[in-house]
């Protein structure tokens, strides 16, 4: 009897010793797996308005072709490394949906309001595009891009023009990406 | 625990032999049982959907979803993660979208019965893609899997 409590006794304090030791130690892991997701979307917009001299002053006597810069730039900003467009359209003339680029857009047309019959052929221009192909690059929401628009007139256009002081045109642009 | 069961169905043996054997003069003896409750956790993955982000917007922060978690009740659990398979940031391509989480490290099992407690709520396994981040990286789907590993 006596060691049948004894061995009793050892079953337990062998029972006590483990269940202390397990505590003490992790006995375990488990693993899963957590999937993280994200679509990051395509975002184009413009950062501040073009604009030229108001009235541009055409001399009609220079015989070389006439380039006016802007007077504040087309900026555009896009999301890092999205290609876009600039589409150039024309109120007066026949451009309609042209690639802006450094080589310029033709069939852009001023015309005289009060004379609506005179006109002015001009060539509108993105400098800003670098490969001539008309494609920009978006550098992120926090860094615009600049056109660099500008208009041409030829020197022959120019010197066939009659004199009005109310010539204007509406240029359209229009961003796709 | 069979082990332990034999030993005490043997030495329940001998106690009815020997009350038998000494059935006049009665004796009180004390039966040692034991028993070791295993500790387990049982865990389930999840998602941590992000979805849509505008590189011009806000921080984006989402909580995930679909994570199950149940302990033995009263176990100790540290819960930890291996960021990922590239140091937190989602992967698109060439292209890498750094994101952020947040977690609760340590939590107590409440038992995984039919009525366990489920810890997935305590563990509030939240993620977070900065703006700047987003706006840093180009458009398209980005992707992740991270391994979240429970000791205990």
């Amino acid at each position: 009897m006596r060691k049948m409590l004894s061995l009793m006794a050892v079953i337990t304090a062998i029972s006590v010793i483990s269940h202390n030791a397990l505590a003490a130690t992790p006995s375990g892991f488990a693993n899963t797996n957590v999937t993280v997701t994200a679509r990051v979307n395509v975002s184009c917009q413009e950062a501040q308005h073009g604009s030229f001299p108001n009235p541009l002053t055409i001399d009609t006597q220079v015989t070389s072709d006439q380039i006016f810069l802007h007077s504040t730039d087309e900026l555009v900003k896009c999301t890092n490394g999205t290609v876009f467009t600039v589409k150039i359209s024309s109120a007066n003339g026949t451009a309609l949906d042209q690639a802006c680029t450094s080589g310029g857009v033709s069939g852009m047309l001023l015309r005289s309001a009060s004379w609506p019959g005179d006109t002015v052929a001009y060539t509108f221009m993105c400098a800003g595009d670098t490969n001539g192909a008309g494609r920009f690059t978006g550098a992120g929401p926090t860094v615009a891009k600049a056109m660099g628009i500008s208009i041409k007139i030829a020197a022959a256009d120019a010197q066939a023009a009659l004199a009005h002081a109310d010539y204007s045109d509406t240029v359209t642009m229009t961003i796709l990406y | 625990m069979k082990k332990y069961l034999v030993v005490l169905a043997v030495m329940a043996f001998f106690v009815v032999m020997a009350g038998g054997a000494y059935a006049q003069s009665p004796t009180t003896l004390n039966v040692g049982v034991t028993a070791k409750i295993k500790t387990n956790c049982v865990v389930t993955g999840g998602t941590l959907a992000f979805g849509d982000i505008d590189a011009d917007g806000a921080d984006v922060n989402v909580n995930a979803s679909g994570i199950s978690i149940k302990c033995t009740k009263g176990t100790s659990v540290a819960v930890s993660d291996d960021d990922g398979l590239d140091s937190n940031k989602m992967q698109s391509g060439e292209n890498r979208l750094p994101y952020t989480t947040t977690y609760t490290a340590n939590l107590t099992g409440g038992g995984t019965g039919g009525g366990g407690t489920e810890l997935a709520t305590a563990l509030d396994f939240k993620g977070t893609v900065a703006a700047a981040a987003a706006a840093g990286v180009p458009a398209g789907a980005y992707a992740d899997t991270i391994i979240l590993t429970l000791t205990y």
